[in-house]
């Protein structure tokens, strides 16, 4: 059969069973409303815990840790900042597993003995997430990936990152800097 | 014949034989060249992908937990670093398993002529106009096809859980989460959490090789009905018309004119299918699929290569990357739309909207490529700018660089490196960090030690240097660095193994099947280091 001959009316289904001069069809309208309420009902019963389950992670939020970056008295006078490579573990799923990350810690100021006086910068570029890069001779971060520029303080120099570094939240604990090393920032 | 025999019989119960008929002994318009094989060939990498998946399958394992390695670079060096089950069930399939790397092979390779045959095919189809009335719909199922084709790649690249697969990852799953609004909350579905780990693998995992396999093969199975019942296009006539009635009346004279589609239009597909196969063959035997260093979320100078990696990404996805780079922020005065969502999730949304809906776009009835300058022209400017921003990131991006400035290719020199997993109990250096140089490390590192019995001893540096020795002389036969029987003996755990006396008299002189060793061969020095390698491993070692 070729394309143009196609009719529709000519496929409309002939329903023998039903006498043609029944004017309101109620027992074949509700089998078929019956069979679309019970698709849809089995349909929603197996398909809404599934998503349910595949985007749980977006409310499950931070897994919280404190992670010691080093003595306070040894940044007090820390003004620019200072590489801390930092290793920890943690609990992923349902296992143990070590965890690393790279930091710059900073005192914001001379002699800086308060968690609110200090700066630890996430290594994470704003752009898209690769791991930014010190450089000691320009004193700046560099990103490897698509080219961001960031000041020692964090601000852009140079996009295609629109948003400066991020700053962990900080505590003082026992006499040390601690983070959470996993908390989450939107880039 | 008998295998007649068994089709009547199963024609007899079944009716498949017309069917089977129509299917083979269609006629197919003569004009149909070459160009027409590429559909064919990405069915043909399809089952490569699908066969050679199954087995990769079924050595793999989708797991982040730490198996601490040791590892000897090109020049000597030995590090103890930690890597994970899913690199190293990876790298146990390329290395050890029997025809593994060939399987490797065949998926890696397969993937990248996957992207080739695929794109090749579109164009076809693009170019001559195959996807006017009445095949509309045959080119909607392509589009999402090609769709499925990105996804596998996106989702396969993580599996290996290289240092390269997680930061190709994290990029390519931020990219999704700077689209506005919903961005975020798909980047942490994907993930499984705020970062990157354990979920995020196993998604990944489950996705590539149970998902999407499912959608594929039922988006290939309509896209084959329509092209059997609507038929193939043929060339385009530089003034034809596609309409109702001239679509009629071409279908009439390819019915009445064409060749029978068995044997021979499907002889050119066999022999292109052959050929894609046979370069994919080959790349597997020629160019071994390598993997860099472990995960290494600091990403420091990794202690094989002395390199540091660069997160760029496979070759077919570098026009994005570039463009990620030029792209610049957009202010709307209420909003700034940022360079990543344009670059990243805008402008491609509207590229394949538009390529989804060129049907709708160019309902034109001409088909032929100068009929319709405008789509042609547009077609030929973007294919332009990306063949020309995938040259320029190819000839700028740095590559993976060592301290000193001179690019390393990683994936090689892992790959020449000799890997030899560590028993539980044998003392890791947390992570990567051994190359961290002059930091203060904090928080609790040697992970590796924590899941072992702790009742090994460090293996002495003279230990460590005797493993080179014995790797140069002794592994040919006593294979494993001693921990498997070869020719000769196990030696790990050998109770003999552990008298000094007479490991050396065994070396020098030789014993049964095992020759001697001279002076030339191994100094008196390294024979001191290789015993006290042998005296380790038979101690410390099961």
């Amino acid at each position: 059969m070729a394309l143009t001959d196609y009719k529709p009316e000519a496929r409309k289904v002939v329903d023998l069973d039903t006498p043609q001069t029944d004017p309101n069809l109620t027992r074949r309208r509700f089998l078929t409303w019956g069979i679309y309420g019970v698709g849809a009902a089995v349909t929603v019963a197996l398909v809404v815990p599934a998503v349910g389950y595949f985007i749980s992670p977006i409310v499950s939020g931070n897994t919280s840790l404190q992670v010691p970056v080093g003595d306070i008295s040894q940044f007090a006078s820390q003004t620019v900042p200072k590489q801390i490579d930092v290793n920890y573990e943690y609990k992923d799923e349902f296992k143990q597993v070590p965890g690393a990350i790279t930091v710059y810690v900073q005192a914001k100021k001379e002699g800086a003995s308060k968690a609110e006086d200090f700066r630890v910068l996430s290594p994470i570029c704003t752009h898209l997430g690769c791991l930014v890069q010190w450089k000691e001779e320009n004193k700046n971060f560099n990103c490897p990936c698509h080219g961001s520029i960031f000041d020692a303080n964090g601000a852009v120099i140079k996009g295609p990152a629109n948003k400066p570094l991020n700053n962990y939240s900080l505590d003082v604990k026992d006499g040390k800097l601690v983070f959470n090393p996993l908390q989450a920032f939107v880039l | 014949m008998a295998t007649n025999r068994v089709y009547e019989w199963v024609d007899e119960r079944t009716g498949i034989k017309p069917a089977v008929d129509y299917v083979m002994y269609r006629r197919i318009p003569k004009s149909v060249n070459w160009f027409f094989t590429m559909g064919s060939a990405s069915l043909t990498v399809f089952l490569v992908q699908v066969l050679s998946g199954i087995f990769l399958a079924m050595g793999y394992t989708p797991s982040t937990a730490t198996v601490p390695i040791q590892v000897t670079s090109p020049d000597g060096t030995i590090a103890v670093v930690n890597s994970t089950e899913a690199l190293e069930s990876v790298r146990h399939i390329t290395q050890s398993v029997f025809l593994g790397d060939w399987m490797r092979g065949f998926h890696h390779w397969g993937a990248n002529a996957m992207v080739i045959v695929v794109v090749i095919h579109m164009l076809r189809v693009f170019f001559m106009g195959s996807y006017k009335y009445p095949r509309e719909l045959t080119w909607f199922v392509g589009v999402f096809i090609l769709l499925m084709v990105l996804g596998f790649s996106f989702t396969g690249y993580l599996l290996p859980w290289d240092n390269r697969a997680y930061w190709a990852t994290q990029v390519g799953i931020n990219i999704g989460g700077s689209a506005p609004v919903l961005g975020d909350y798909v980047a942490t579905a994907l993930r499984g959490g705020p970062t990157l780990g354990a979920a995020t693998l196993t998604r990944f995992y489950a996705l590539h090789v149970l998902l999407l396999p499912a959608i594929t093969g039922l988006l290939i199975a309509v896209h084959l009905f329509l092209i059997i019942k609507i038929g193939i296009s043929g060339q385009p006539a530089y003034r034809e018309a596609v309409t109702g009635e001239f679509f009629d009346s071409t279908s009439l004279k390819a019915k009445k004119s064409g060749k029978a589609f068995f044997p021979y239009i499907i002889f050119k597909d066999a022999v292109v299918s052959a050929l894609v196969v046979a370069v994919i063959v080959a790349l597997t035997i020629l160019v071994p699929v390598g993997n860099t260093n472990p995960v290494d979320p600091q990403n420091n100078y990794d202690p094989v290569s002395g390199a540091k990696l660069d997160p760029a990404p496979e070759w077919y996805f570098l026009f994005l990357y570039q463009f990620l780079k030029i792209v610049p922020d957009i202010n709307l005065g209420f909003f700034t739309l940022s360079s990543k969502a344009i670059g990243g999730v805008i402008i491609p949304t509207i590229l394949v909207a538009v390529l989804f809906f060129v049907p709708v776009l160019d309902r034109g009835p001409k088909r032929h490529p100068f009929s319709r300058p405008i789509s042609t022209l547009v077609a030929i400017a973007i294919l332009a700018a990306i063949v020309a921003l995938t040259v320029t990131a190819q000839v700028t991006f740095p590559g993976d660089l060592n301290q000193a400035g001179q690019k390393v290719n990683i994936d090689k020199v892992w790959e020449d490196s000799k890997i030899v997993p560590q028993s539980a109990g044998m003392q890791s250096t947390g992570g990567t960090n051994a190359t961290a140089g002059g930091n203060t490390g904090a928080g609790s590192g040697g992970a590796g030690a924590a899941a072992g019995t702790g009742a090994a001893a460090e293996m002495s540096a003279d230990a460590q240097a005797g493993l080179k020795v014995f790797q140069a002389n002794c592994t040919a036969c006593h294979a494993g660095d001693g921990a498997k029987a070869g020719i000769g003996p196990k030696i790990y755990g050998d109770a003999k193994a552990k008298d000094e006396t007479y490991v050396k008299n065994n070396i020098r002189n030789g014993k049964g099947l095992m020759p001697a060793f001279g002076k030339d061969q191994i100094s008196d020095d390294d024979l001191n280091k290789v015993t006290a390698y042998v005296k380790y491993v038979a101690e410390n070692k099961k």
